[in-house]
This record gives structure tokens, sequence and C-alpha cells, in this order.
């Protein structure tokens, strides 16, 4: 069996390890449940430090159950603090109890690399810059779609031979787009990294899986952890400031004046971070075989 | 040796013929396992009797024809047969019984659900033979002009090559790969049966009966399991009477072929018992995972009381590691006196093996045995034995289970991994069956070769069930050569699928180092020179006894201030070894590494922990494997080679003068063997550990 991120698996598995009938690898692309504000007195710092108690405590009691435990990153990316009050360093907690695989990416980098007929086929023109703004499955994109329209009708003016295109995704009819802004709203595009491999600026959420995949192929991009998700706020964030990839923005704090300021300053800008390593499905898969094939 | 002998047997009476029966466990229900045609008789549920005699009283019986019951020239048909049933079962008393029936006794099975349904509780068909096609005929009756394949199944072929057909047919019945036993048992019972009586059983298969009026007649619930690799009897007849038995169930059994009784024997106990003991409670106790105390259960192997005193040095680094973990043991004589002197705590369901020793014993000759035949032969007691861990850890949880060449742990948990339920280590000092017989072509070679290649399959095709292979010593230890023809390295492949805790001691040698002081203890004087006989935890070694007794007077002439003792060992009473003048016998010592540690020689067998406790001790010593012992013939020298250890003698070519010339040449030497290492118990704990326990990842 395999649980990516399969919480539900891996904590029943642990409350009942009897149940267990085959090998069971546990992927996941970040450790250690975290408050948003750092008040140990607050209930959802005791909410994390339990659930983070019960983990260390599930592994250490029931090390059977994981045959495997693989992180989707390296070392560096889980954070070097404590799980909480009297808990285990997470980074030395990961290093004794997790295989690192690296970043896997569901795509080949190298199958982009030749932008021009990418964008060709796209039909994005070579003399022009595409803006592509996308924001992943929830409602919560809409406000950020909004704010990039807002920014962009702004200095519209300002960019010639700019457009925006704003992957909407079932929200297309709530957007309200500026009249004569170069904005398109599109429901879906089919193979989103290519366009992100072809676009000249990406705005999109703090998910890992866009941000990395954005950080992969080397655009530059703007991106907005959602407001109290840990996993976009402090795992994610850690991991893309470690490579130096993209500029984090807070929603509530970016005015549209200010992100059209900084979409006029980003477009274009090339990328100043270094290549991220291409590796990491085969070192996951390779890990993952040893459990179906003998030592 | 049987894993179970019947409680009660006895003779039933029907039409003047007499039928043998057994009566195996006892119970408020009553099963009759019913063996199928007779070119096999009742052994052919040895795989069942054990396990289901757990759970229930399990008669069973031989049909007329074949075994211990009459064999008449006539009388065969269905009915005749039904009615020797009813007639076992009046004979033990059982008003109602569920049956268990196999193959061609599946007729009798259903006759009697649609006939007497009263007295049968429920119905289970296992590769069901039920056709109404007649088999004799011309095809069976008359000669013909080849015998090809399935034109063997023919009287006269039966009458000028009886044993030719008998092998052709058991080929046929196990399918799987690797059935070499089952094969030789389904041969060997098959020679039993006289091909006259077996003719006269097919030609008189027929009944009153056919199954289109029969089989809906049957009210009972019935369950079918049949293989979808049968050659004998097609699957298509399992559905076919699936359909005809309303609220039947069939289990296809993927794979299997028409013996799956023998060859799946754990599958088919539970698909058996969950069918035969419907509605059985839940446990009336369950603790919470994270609330369980941590516990390891540990099954040592008996053959070779060397296992245990090692198992318990390992035991004792693994409490020391993990300070919350109990240990229980699933154990059996004479292991359990070594851990009743040591304060370990065995598990009740110990209680419940088969004896595996006195099989060894009873498979020995002269000091001889032919130790892979022994282990072959000793199939059902580990299957019966593996059903008792089974059921043990169904009901209460381990954290782990450590299995110390507990082959039958390690074998059906491959054969069958989706019961294992708990971590498994696995402990072993040799790896390859290597034939004594060194003619590649000849049948041990390639049977040895053939367990080889399981294992080898099991291990690739199953990584997941040992979660640790701990070889006891190093990687030097293991023999060169390879496994079989077209089979890897032995060396190669162990070292890639173990880990080497190097040899565990059962002891530290320091704490023995003050020979005279040990000495003085054990009551040796200085000026004595003690030679001490030994031959370890099995009956098998007293003919070695003997020889040194009856070479005393030899030993005494050659060798001065000789004091010769004799330790029995736990299995063999002294009062059964001849009184000699100056021959001291002690009895079992559950201290022997103490004695061995203080003679000035030795003469032992072959096996490993006597051998590397002397060698550890420093002390020199003669051994003497025993014939047709492939580990002590191989595997044992091999790594006594390496410390440069003992004087190997044959036992058959040393009499009374050589044996004496060499204790006196071996007394005459300083003994300059390698040192053994002393850290391997806590090496393995260390190993094993992180499986017990998360934070030692």
């Amino acid at each position: 069996m395999g649980g990516d991120e399969g919480w539900d698996l891996d904590y029943y598995l642990h409350e009942n390890p009897d149940l267990k009938r085959a090998p069971y690898a546990f992927l996941t692309d970040f450790i250690g449940m975290l408050p948003m504000r750092d008040d140990r007195t607050s209930t959802e710092y005791q909410r994390c430090w339990e659930k983070n108690a019960e983990n260390v405590d599930h592994l250490r009691r029931h090390p059977d159950v994981r045959d495997l435990s693989i992180m989707v990153g390296d070392e560096e990316d889980v954070l070097d603090q404590e799980f909480g009050t009297d808990l285990p360093n997470m980074r030395e907690w990961a290093r004794t109890h997790f295989r690192f695989a690296g970043y896997p990416l569901h795509f080949d980098p190298r199958a982009c690399a030749d932008r021009a007929a990418l964008r060709r086929r796209l039909g994005y023109r070579d003399d022009e810059r595409v803006i592509l703004v996308s924001v992943g499955g929830t409602r919560a994109g809409r406000h950020l779609l909004q704010k990039c329209a807002t920014a962009f009708a702004t200095l519209a003016g300002r960019l010639p031979d700019t457009r925006m295109i704003l992957v909407a995704g079932p929200r297309l009819e709530s957007i309200e787009v500026p009249p004569g802004a170069r904005i398109e709203l599109k429901p879906f595009v089919p193979n989103l990294f290519e366009h992100h491999a072809a676009a000249d600026l990406a705005i999109v959420q703090g998910g890992l899986s866009t941000t990395m995949e954005l950080a992969a192929l080397r655009t530059p991009f703007l991106y907005f952890p959602l407001r109290n998700h840990f996993e976009q706020q402090l795992h994610v964030a850690r991991r893309l400031s470690r490579l130096g990839a993209g500029l984090r923005l807070d929603f509530d704090a970016t005015t549209a004046e200010a992100l059209g300021a900084i979409i006029a300053d980003r477009l274009g800008r090339p990328a100043s971070w270094a290549p991220v390593r291409a590796d990491g499905t085969e070192r996951a898969a390779t890990l993952l075989a040893g459990l179906l094939e003998a030592r | 040796m049987r894993a179970r002998e019947p409680d009660r047997t006895g003779h039933a009476t029907a039409g003047g013929v007499r039928l043998y029966w057994e009566e195996h466990g006892q119970g408020d229900r009553t099963l009759l396992l019913i063996p199928p045609w007779q070119i096999v008789d009742s052994r052919s549920w040895k795989m069942q009797i054990p396990y289901l005699s757990r759970h229930a009283r399990v008669v069973t019986y031989d049909p007329a024809g074949c075994g211990r019951s009459d064999r008449p020239a006539t009388g065969y048909d269905h009915d005749r047969m039904a009615e020797h049933a009813l007639a076992v079962m009046d004979a033990v008393g059982a008003e109602r019984v569920s049956l268990v029936c196999l193959s061609r006794s599946a007729w009798i099975g259903v006759i009697l659900a649609a006939t007497h349904p009263a007295r049968v509780e429920r119905l289970a068909l296992t590769a069901v033979a039920l056709d109404d096609r007649p088999i004799v005929g011309q095809s069976f009756l008359a000669p013909r002009e080849r015998y090809e394949g399935w034109e063997k199944y023919n009287a006269h072929y039966w009458r000028a090559h009886y044993r030719d057909f008998v092998e052709f047919f058991m080929g046929q019945l196990f399918t799987e790969p690797h059935s070499t036993k089952a094969w030789e048992d389904g041969v060997a019972w098959g020679l039993e049966v006289d091909p006259e009586t077996l003719i006269a059983t097919v030609r008189e298969w027929r009944g009153r009966h056919t199954l289109a009026e029969i089989l809906p007649r049957v009210q009972v619930p019935t369950l079918i399991l049949h293989g979808t690799d049968d050659h004998v009897r097609p699957f298509a007849l399992a559905e076919r009477t699936h359909a005809a038995i309303k609220g039947s169930r069939l289990v296809a059994l993927e794979g299997s072929g028409h013996g799956p009784q023998l060859r799946d024997p754990v599958r088919i106990n539970r698909l058996l018992r969950d069918f035969l003991e419907p509605g059985r409670a839940p446990a009336r106790t369950w603790r919470r995972a994270m609330a369980r105390p941590r516990r390891a259960l540990v099954v040592s192997s008996p053959i070779g009381l060397g296992h245990s005193l090692r198992d318990v040095s390992i035991a004792r680094e693994l409490r020391a590691l993990v300070p919350d973990l109990e240990i229980h043991w699933l154990a059996q004589d004479p292991v359990t006196r070594v851990l009743q002197a040591r304060g370990e705590t065995i598990h009740p369901a110990s209680r419940l093996l088969s004896g595996e020793s006195a099989h060894i014993e009873s498979e020995a000759g002269e000091h001889e045995l032919h130790v892979f035949q022994a282990w072959r032969e000793m199939d059902e007691i580990l299957l019966a034995n593996f059903m008792v861990l089974h059921d043990l850890l169904e009901a209460e949880p381990y954290d782990l289970v450590i299995g110390d060449e507990a082959w039958e742990v390690d074998y059906y948990l491959h054969e069958n991994p989706e019961v294992k339920r708990t971590p498994f280590a696995w402990l072993t000092d040799f790896v390859g069956w290597l034939p004594m017989d060194r003619d590649p072509a000849s049948r041990e070679a390639r049977v040895a070769a053939d367990y080889n290649a399981e294992m080898i399959e099991q291990v690739e095709r199953f990584p997941r069930v040992r979660d640790l292979a701990l070889f006891v010593g190093s990687p030097a230890d293991i023999v060169e050569g390879t496994f079989g023809p077209g089979l890897p390295a032995i060396r190669d492949w162990t070292a890639a699928h173990y880990q080497f805790p190097g040899y565990v001691l059962p002891f530290d040698p320091d704490a023995f180092a003050d020979r005279e002081a040990l000495r003085a203890r054990l009551g040796f004087r200085p000026d004595e020179r003690v030679v001490l006989a030994a031959v370890g935890g099995t009956a098998v070694g007293q003919h070695l006894l003997r020889k040194v007794v009856a070479a005393a007077p030899v030993l005494r002439r050659r060798v001065d201030g000789l004091r010769l003792v004799v330790v029995t060992g736990p299995r063999i009473d002294p009062a059964t070894l001849p009184p000699t003048p100056g021959v001291e016998y002690r009895a079992f010592v559950p201290d022997l590494y103490a004695h061995l540690a203080a003679c000035d020689l030795a003469i032992v067998q072959g096996g490993l922990s006597t051998c590397m406790e002397l060698t550890a001790a420093g002390r020199p010593f003669l051994y003497f494997p025993l014939r047709n012992h492939f580990e002590q013939s191989f595997h044992v020298p091999h790594r006594l080679a390496r410390y440069g250890a003992g004087v190997r003698l044959d036992y058959a070519a040393t009499d009374a003068d050589a044996l004496a010339q060499a204790a006196a040449d071996a007394l005459a030497r300083p003994a300059a063997s390698r040192p053994v290492e002393r850290d391997g118990a806590r090496r393995a704990a260390r190993l094993i550990a992180p499986l017990l326990d998360g934070a030692r990842r």
C-alpha cells in the first residue's frame, strides 16, 4: 500500500497495527502540524502539539506500521525547530524516520526547453509578454484573480504588448474584467505546466506543487500563501525561500496598485535561482521498488 | 512421526467390512474427515487433523480398500461407501456431524446430506469429483496400443506398471511448483494399495443416484473449495455443483491443484474452521494499540539446544536496549528446560506444540541422521506448530516474532504473507540445503536444489516477510558453492540478503577465564585431565557416548590422570548407558559451557553451538559429525576450519584405539584457534531493537 499524505490510512493503521496486511509506504511533502501563531497557550497550539505528539508516539511504539516513510523533498525542507514543547526537533526526527526523495515533478522540464516552439504551439507571440494567473481548485482563489485583473487594468497602458490570462476555473462568471484591458478569462487550460513554462510571469497561490513547478521551470512568479494555511505559510514558503525562487506576497497587505508595480518590475526578469533537481520521481520510485523486490 | 496421535481408535463394521477409525480431540461439534479415492487413506488429512482437532472432535477413517481397513474384492459403489461413513459415525457415537470431503468422497457427502439430513450439520467439499460420466468402460478395462499421459488410467497398465501410474497420477494431483514432498507422500501412500483393489474401486464407481437428482436435495450449508489449476477434476465441476446446491458457497483457489489440503494447508484450515465453526464469539478483551505492553515472542528451534541458549543471550541484550519489553517464548522440550532454568516466560500455548525432538530422534540411526530428509518428514509437525503460532498471534497482539531456525514460521509466512500480522526477525546459522549425495543428478541433490530454489523465490517475491534476516556468524562462515544448478552462489546471495552480527555466544568467556576456580567449583582437581563427552539436546548422540565409554579402558592407558565425564543431556537417561568403572555420568547440566570451559579435552558431535563454545573457551576437542547430517558435515566444519578449531573424526572409522590416540594427540597439542567474537548477542539485539522501538531507528 502507498499513502500520499493518506492521513486516514496512516492514523488508523497505527491505531490498529494488527489490521496491516501489506507493506505500507507513507509519503508527505511536509513534516509537522504547525500553529499559525506561536502562542503556546492557544488552543491551536495545543491541538497541533497533540497531533504531533501522537504522530511521534505512533512511530515510536509501532515502528512496523510504515515500511517506508518518504519525504518529498530534502532534509533542509523540514523546519529546524521542535514539533512543540518537549517534542523532538522536526529536522532531526525526520532524518531518522524518513528517506528524502527530493521533489518529484510530474513532467520532465527538458520537454519544455524549446520555449519558442512551446509559445508558438500555445499561441503566444514572440513579441508579446504573457502573465498567467492561476489559482487551483478552491473558492479562495476568486479574490486573487480579481485583484490581479484590477491591478493589470491600472497598468495595462504602460505595458504594451502584454496580456494577462486568468485561468479561472468554474469561477469564470464572477470575475469582473475591466473594459479595455488585455485580459482573457479561461475556464481551464490543459497541461498548465506548459503555459507556466511559456509565460513571462506567473501569479499563483502558495501551493507546493504549482510553486515547485514554476521553480523547476525557472519562470518568474509571485505567490500568495493562503492566510492561516500553515502548510503554505510555513512549509512551502520555507522551501521556496531556500531555493530563492519566486516572490512571496501577502494578499491583504498588497493593494492592486502595489501589485501592479510589482508586476511591472518582475515581468520578464530572468530567474535568479539555481536549477531545481529533477530526479525526485526517480528517487521516490527507487525507494518504493525496494519494498517490492528483495533487498 | 505424526504431529498428533489419536485419542481413541477402533473399528466400525458395515456389511462385514471392518473400517479403521481414529478420533482426535474433543468438543461439542464432530467433524468427519472422509478420505478421497482409495489410492490414499486418511493420512491425506494429516495437515488438517492437528489444527481442527484443537477446535472440535475430529474423526477420520480409512475407507474400505486401503489403510488399516479391510480390502474386500468388491463392494465399492457410492451407496456402500456412504453406508460405511454412517457406520463410522455410529461407532464413535456421533449422531450429527459436519462432513469434510475430498475429491471422490464428495459423493459420500452429498448422498448423506441428501438422504440423512438430520445427521449432517454442514458439508465441505474440497476438490470435488462429482461427475456422472462413467470412467469405467472400454477405455479403462480394455488394453490400449500405448499408454501416454492419462491413457495410463487403465486396468491393464496398472497390473503391469502400477508404480508408474501412481507416480504419474500424483504428478497430476500436485500441479503447484515445489511439490516434491506432497508427491513423495502420495506415491508412498498409493503404493500401499494393490492394483486389483484399486481396479475394483473404479469398476464399481457408480450408485443409485444421479447428480441431477441428488444435488438439489442437499439442504445443509455447503462450502465448495476447488483449485483452478486442478488437472484431475476441472474447476467446472465445482461450478456445476455450486449451481446445483442451493445456497452453497464456492471458493476458487486460484493456481491450486487437486490436493490443496496438502499444498495450501494454512488457507484450507482457515477456510474449513471458519465454515465449520460459524458464529465464533470475538475475544472478550481488546486493548488499544497504543496502550499495549511491548511484547516479543521467540520461537526457537528445539533441534539443537544451542538455538535457545543464544536466543536467551540475545533476549537479555534486547531487554537492556528496550527496557519495557516483555519477551515470551513459544517453545517445547528440551528448550523449555533451558528457559525455565533461566527464568524466562514460556507462553502457555507452548503445550499445544507437536514434538520436533522426538520426531528427529525417531528418524536417527546409529550416530546417523539424514537431517534433511528427517526435516522433510516433519512437514505435518511443522504445519501443526505454525497453526499454533497463527492462532496465538490472532488472539494476542505481539510487536515482534523472533524465529531462530523456526522453519515453519518462515516457510508458511512466505506461503501465506497475508496472515502475517507482526514483524518477523529470522535467524539462522546456515543457509542452503546441501545434499549428502554429491551427484547432482541424484534425487536428493535435485530435491535439495528445489528447496533452495523455493526459498530464494519466496524471499525475492515477498521481501516483506522477513523484516530482518540475521546470519549468526560472519560472511566468511558461509559455505562456498551454489544453491544448485543454475542457482546463485550461496555466499553471494546470503551476503546480499542477510545481516551479520557475528557468532552469538551464550556466555561471556571472560567469566570462565579463571579455569582453576571453575574447575574447583565443578569438582575437577588440578592434577586431573578431564575428558568430557557430551552430545547436546537429543537422544541421537547416545551411540557416540557408548563408543566413548567403550574406549574408556584404552583411554585410561593412554592418558595419565584421566577423568572421564559423560554428560548425557536432557533426553538420554544415564541409566540406559552401561555402568563402567572410571566413567562418571552426569545428566542434563544447565550450564554445559562451564563444563566445556573447564575440561582438558572434549568429545562431541558436530553440532555448531557446542563446537563453537569449545572454540571460544580455547579447549581442544574431537568432533564426530553425524553421518548424513549435511549441516554437521558441511556447514559446521567449514566454520570450524576458519577458526582453526577441533579435530574432525568419522564415527564409523574410529575404533577405541584410534579414539584414544586422537585424544592423546589433542591433549599434547595446545589449542590455537582464532578468537570467537564476543559481542554477537549485543550486535544482534542492536539490529533487532529498531523493529520494536521507533526511537531506535
